[in-house]
Order: C-alpha cells, then structure tokens, then sequence
C-alpha cells in the first residue's frame, strides 16, 4: 500500500540528482497515516533550457487515499486517486514572443468510476510593456468509464487570455480577458471572464481602490455518474465589484469608505423525460455590503476607531419556502491606550443585528433577528526585564429571536464571560516559566422558560490552569516541562427569587508534559515529547430532599502519548518535516486503543 | 463642492441602505414545543445536537454546531459540482434552505439522521481537538411513515474547542457507502 509513495519518492530524487544549473527542480512530496486513513499528495515539476531560446518543462501533481474496508463495513478498500501531468517544449522565436506544444493528461479514480482526459495544444505567448497574450489551442479526447457503462468523445480546445495595462503605476487600471471554449460533442464548455482593476493614491495618502470581474459560462454534463445516456446544461454568470476608499480629513481624522456587491445567477436544463436525477433549481443571490469607519489618533496616548458595516444578502431559489432575505446592522468602536511605556490598554466593543426574512408571510417559518454584542479589554503590563503581565477579559452576548410562533420557544440569550491573565517570568538568563489562567463562564437562558424548572437554562463553567517552565541548558537544547489542569462542571439553573446553579456533573483532568527541543545544527531540530493525561468526571445525584448533590465517580480516563517532531529546513524553500506519535488510552469501561499517528513531508527546490 | 457633493451622497447611501444595530424584532408567543440543543461538552453531544436539529429543522442550533472555519468535503457528487467542497456559509445557506423547504411541508415530510459509531474507528479525543468517524442513514419519510428517500455513508468529523468557545465541527468528510447510494452530499448538493 505504501509502494506508490516509495517510488514517487525514489523517481524524485532521480531528478534531483540529474538536475544542474540550466535547469530547475521543484519537489513536494507528502504522506500521512491516521488508523485506517492512508493520504499522499506529491508534485514535482522540472524544467531545463536545452537552448539559451528552447525550454523543456515537466509537472506532475497527484494526489491518493486509501481508505481501509474495515471504515465502510463492506467491499475492499477503497482508493481514490488524481493526477496531471504535463510536458511542454517552447521556443523563444523573438524576445517578447514564444510559441511550442504542450500535451497534459488529466486522471480521476474512484473504485470503478473512472475520467482520463487527453489535451494536445499549440502554444503562442505574447509579452509586452502594455499588452501580455498567451493562448493555447489543440484538441481534447476525454473517456470517462462507470463499469459497465463509458463513453468517449473528442473535440477542439480553445484557451486564451489578454492582460492590459495602459501605465505601469496603474493610474489608468489593469484589464484582463479570459476565454475557455471546448468543443465536445456531448459535454461542450464555454467560459468568458472580464476583471478591471485600478488604484490611485495621493501624497496625502488618501487611496481609491476599485476591482471588478464579471463572467459567463455554459457547460453540458452527465448529472448521474452512473449512466452517460443523458446531459443537463448549466449557464452560470457572476459579478463581483470591490470598491475602496480613504481619504484624511481635517483634525486628523481619517475617514475610510468600502463597498462590494456580488450576484450569482446559475440555470439548468434537464431533458423533462428523464424522471430520477439529482435535479438542482435555477437559482440567484446577490449581496450589497458597504463599511464606513471614522478613525482618529490623540497624540501618542490614545488611537480610536468607530465603524458601521451594513449588509444585505437575498438568495432566489426558485421555491417561496427557499427563499431568502438577510439584513445587517453592526455597529463598532475599538479604543487603544498606550498609557506609559511600559504599558498598554486596549478596549472594543461591537454591536449587530442579522435579520433574517421571508419573502412572503405564508413561508416565514425560520424568520428570525441575531443579535451580537462582544466586548474585550487587554491589559499588558511589564513590570520589568524579567516579569511582564498580560489580562484578557471578554463578553460575548448572543441572543436568538424566532418570530414565527412554530419556532420562539426556542428564543434564547447565550453568555459568555472570559477572564485570562498570563505571567512570563524571566528570572535567570536560561530560565523562563510562563503561567496563564482562564476562567469561562457560559449561561444559556430560554426566554419563554424563565420561570419554569425546565433543564434547559444552564450554566457551564471551566477554569484551566497552565504552568510551562523552559530550561535552556546550552545554545542547542532546551527542556520544557508544562503541567496543565482543568476543572469543568454543569447543571441547569433553577429560578427561585433568583437564578442558582444546580450542578449536575463535574470533571477534573491533569495533563503533565515533557519535551526536548533539540537543534544540533542550524535548521536541523529534534523535538521528542510524551505526555501523560487523567480526566475523572463525577455525577451529582440529587434526591427530593438534598439541596447539594451525592458525588459519584462516573467515569476515569487515562491517555499515554509519546511522540516527535523532526524538522530539517535545507533552505528557505527546502525542508523535510516528520511527525510520528503513538498513543494509548484506556477507559474505565472499554477497551484499551491502542493507535499511531505518523506525517511526513518533504519540499525540494533546486 | 465635489466634496459637498460626496459628503452628501455618502450620507444618501447610509440613509437608503442602514439597519439599527440596536432593535431586534417581536416574536410571536409559542405555539410548538422547543427544539433539544444540549451544550457541548464533549465531541459526542456536538453529534446528538446535529441529528436532533435535523430532526426538529431549528437552524439556530445547527449553527453553534460549526466552527467559523468549517469545511465540508466529499469524495464525489451527482449533478452539478461545486469543487471539492465547500465552507461556513455555504454550510449555513444550504442548511437553511433545507430546514425552511422541510420546515413549509413538516406535516407532510420529515427528516431523520441516525449515526452508528464503528469499533475499528474508537474516537479520538485531544486536549482540543477530536475525530469522530461515524456511518451514517438519513431517512426522509413521508406523513404516514412511509421512507421516501434515503442517504447512506460515513462521515469523519473533525472537531475543536477553542479558549472561548465549545466543541464544534471544523472538519466534515463525507464518504458514500458505495459508488451506487447517494450520500450526505447529495441531499446538501440539491439546496446549492
């Protein structure tokens, strides 16, 4: 199973070991293995002048699966692969024009699914200082096969593209046109894409940013992978525009302005005397969206921002019940503080409703308004070279409105309250012991159930601890050791005069871990770990009388990982990463699994 | 006055197209029984919630069953393809259309998700992050009963917890039974 990667590995470093300046390697290679799941991924591309004018270029790109029978419970296992290959000769008959051929074959596989595509092409490129043209043209075979069913068919291939760019520092903008015509006889293609950009700015700094692209495509093809008796059509059509501005504004606010506007439109025909196929609706969406945002720095002291995005979404889908609308309304303001030096505070707050609607009144089962509001405040403090102190604080409100009377029971208000400090202490030169604590808090309460004793107003509430202490005990080693614990509990809350927590269960886990980062020469580093894991969780069993519960142990959880992480970077662009971990854990009323986790990776480039 | 003219028209466009942040609509009192959304704690309950929403089409529940970065894949599709996948608000979209489509004619058709965990496939649960492997039916019955559809295969969810958050879905992989059931995909695929 493993022998496709063990010989497009060894194919590889043929290359590579052919390869000389007049020509250039490109390798990746990539294999992974989790249980029953086997993946590689692997491309290598080569190209060499055989003449100062005449080049040879090769690329392959492939990807693979296994998938092991024990997943699907029945059949063999299962492979899925992909792959294209290409090889190309071109010759530089002037120094902005070059013409060659290309010939690519693009595979597909899954079991007894299979489509080869074939491609001969002509190529012609044009480079100039304004105008850049490059267009292939040839013919196509493709076969596609679904034992026992297949089909071949052949036909022209067309593809071309035009970039224009009238000035260099794009003041009069960049246009490009792509086309991609194939002349099949049952599945034939067509594509048209237009994109303008253009940008400008000022020496005040003021910038105006603007991107547009819209496109047409129609296409034919076998809507059931089964069977190659029947075609649907697809047209397609999308445009996207990106507008951006920013502009200085006196008392040195600056004042920043964007919009965008999508729309989608796609329709299908399907032969009406075929009666079982996946059919999909014509359908369309279209989004409007703009943001405004006014900011303004106070000296060095104080920067503040506010900003309003708007958003409007609406989807056609060709059924009333289908159909959608959604509106937002956000609001948003950010203050930084950089009180001293050593100091700095950072506070912001947003606001927003989402409505969601229904084009008519008879259909507006999931008609419903999001409301967000978020809240966060970080405050880092050094105290010195050798102790710095940080606090993250957060608020997250949700609240979920149904407006249809088949759906409000489910009205709710979801917080969450977060509070994190973090200390880095820095005692001796090769000592460093990083401590940080979160406390979360969770309270859902159903709106239309305030008052009943209903189990579905909760709290839940975890508090982590972590301890990480670095020794450095020489240039090239570091040992880490961390210890972690974490305690969780939950259970409704009950209103009586006021809300109080009834826990229901609770759950305490301890996490030591020890590590080596081992780097003996540059680029090369060693990092071998285990870490040992115990989680007991408790219910609380009440009976009519208790007002605290009687604690029981309900379950006890122990996991064993030892592992490594291997990393060679050769270069910027070259490296190989390797990853193995086994571990084994045993649950108190199962049996023990016991499984391996193995990466590797390697990228080349010569 | 070409600034005039811009400070104006950009006040026009705001006052045309705003929505208040702050005002949220009326509901109406109930008149159905609440939908089950059990607060994830463990990767296990994150799958009880996504069948129960299924089940009860409250899209409000299946959200908090996403991570902001998830990922929908899928070995192969019938009909019309998006790529090899797609992301969160596609996600959202799709489900939406479903449960509201399912939703207008709930007493005619209805939606069930049954999963089977596998004992070659134990469940893998990190310090924040976890794998779930589950196969998987998907039945759609009409008001008597009467299964009409179905959707089989298995399903490899990738979970995490964040600092901030609960467990949620940022990986789902949708593998068909075999080449001739239609799978997960497929039902998500129509509401494209």
């Amino acid at each position: 199973m493993c022998r496709p990667g063990f010989a497009l590995i060894i194919i590889s470093f043929c290359c590579l070991l052919h390869s000389n300046p007049a020509s250039s390697v490109s390798l990746n290679l990539s294999f992974s293995l989790d249980r029953q799941t086997y993946n590689w991924e692997d491309s290598v591309s080569y190209a060499r002048d055989l003449k100062p004018s005449l080049q040879l270029a090769l690329q392959n790109r492939s990807t693979a699966t296994l998938i092991k029978k024990s997943v699907f419970g029945e059949g063999g296992d299962r492979w899925q692969k992909t792959a294209r290959s290409s090889v190309s000769l071109t010759y530089r008959i002037r120094p902005s024009f070059k013409a060659g051929v290309e010939f690519s074959q693009d595979f597909d596989r899954l079991e007894k699914k299979r489509l080869i595509a074939n491609r001969a092409n002509l190529l012609t490129g044009f480079e100039g200082n304004h105008v850049n043209f490059s267009q292939r043209c040839g013919v196509v075979w493709e076969q596609r096969q679904f034992d026992p069913a297949s089909s071949s068919e052949s036909g022209l291939g067309y593809s071309g593209a035009v970039s224009i760019k009238p000035r260099q520092d794009r003041s009069l903008g960049r246009a490009n046109v792509e086309a991609q015509i194939t002349t099949l006889r049952r599945t034939p293609l067509k594509n048209i894409a237009l994109n303008y950009n253009f940008s400008a700015n000022n020496a005040r700094g003021d910038t105006v940013t603007l991107d547009a692209k819209q496109s047409f495509g129609e296409r034919k093809y076998f809507p059931s992978s089964g069977s190659f008796d029947v075609t649907a059509r697809q047209r397609n059509e999308q445009r996207r525009w990106d507008l951006h501005a920013s502009r200085k504004l006196p008392a040195a606010v600056v004042f920043s302005a964007s919009a965008a506007y999508r729309f989608d439109k796609y329709d299908y025909e399907y032969d009406p005397a075929v009666t079982d196929l996946v059919r999909q609706n014509n359908n369309f969406a279209s989004l409007f969206e703009y943001q405004v945002s006014l900011t303004r720095r106070f000296g060095r002291v104080l920067l503040m921002q506010g900003t309003y995005l708007y958003n409007r979404t609406k989807e056609d889908f060709g059924q009333q019940q289908t159909n959608q609308l959604a509106e937002t309304g956000q609001l948003g303001m950010t203050a930084k503080v950089f009180l001293l030096e050593a100091d700095t505070l950072e506070a912001s707050g947003q606001m927003g409703v989402t409505s969601y609607l229904a084009p008519t009144a008879s259909t507006f089962f999931a008609d419903r308004d999001r409301s967000v509001s978020v809240a966060t405040v970080r405050m880092t403090h050094r105290f010195s070279d050798f102790l710095t102190g940080m606090i993250d604080g957060s608020y997250r409100g949700f609240h979920a409105i149904y407006i249809s009377g088949r759906l409000s029971a489910n009205n709710n208000v979801n917080n969450v309250y977060i509070f994190n400090p973090t200390l880095i202490w820095r005692p001796l030169a090769n000592i460093s012991l990083q401590q940080s604590y979160q406390m979360f808090a969770n309270y859902i309460y159903y709106e239309y159930e305030k008052s009943d004793l209903s189990g579905r107003n909760t709290l839940y509430r975890r508090a982590n601890m972590s301890n990480k202490l670095t020794l450095t005990s020489s240039r090239r080693t570091d040992f880490v050791i961390e210890y972690s614990y974490r305690y969780e509990d939950f259970g409704p809350l009950v209103y009586s005069d006021q809300w109080q927590q009834q826990i229901s269960w609770d759950r305490r886990t301890h996490r030591p871990r020890v590590g080596i980062d081992y780097r003996p020469i540059a680029g090369l580093r060693f990092q071998p770990y285990a870490v040992y894991e115990i989680q007991r969780s408790y219910d609380h069993l009440f009976d009519s009388t208790a007002t605290l519960g009687r604690r029981q142990k309900s379950e006890e959880f122990t996991r064993t990982l030892v592992g490594f992480d291997f990393e060679w970077e050769l270069s910027n662009l070259s490296y190989i990463n390797c990853t193995l971990e086994r571990r084994v854990q045993d649950y108190r009323n199962q049996r023990k699994q016991e499984y391996d986790l193995f990466t590797i990776s390697i990228r080349r480039f010569l | 006055m070409r600034r005039v003219i811009f400070i104006i028209l950009t006040a026009l466009l705001m006052a045309s197209c705003a929505k208040n942040p702050f005002s949220t609509r009326e509901s109406e009192p109930p008149t159905a029984k609440a939908g089950t959304f059990i607060t994830p704690t463990t990767p296990q309950i994150v799958l009880e919630n996504l069948r129960l929403c299924y089940s009860e089409l409250v899209i409000g529940n299946f959200v908090q069953s996403l991570d902001s970065d998830f990922v929908f894949k899928y070995d192969f599709l019938q009909g019309a393809q998006a790529d090899s996948g797609w992301g969160f608000k596609q996600e959202l979209n799709l489900t939406e259309k479903m449960f509201n489509d399912f939703g207008a004619t709930k007493s005619e058709r209805s939606l069930r998700v049954t999963f089977v965990a596998q004992s070659e496939q134990p469940d893998i649960i990190l310090d924040s992050t976890a794998t779930l492997v589950r196969s998987y039916t998907i039945i759609v019955a009409d008001s008597s009963g009467q299964m009409s559809g179905s959707y089989r295969g298995v399903v490899r969810f990738e979970m995490i917890e964040s600092t901030s958050n609960f467990w949620a879905i940022r990986s789902w992989s949708d593998w068909h039974l075999n080449l001739d059931t239609q799978s997960w995909a497929e039902l998500k695929n129509a509401y494209q």
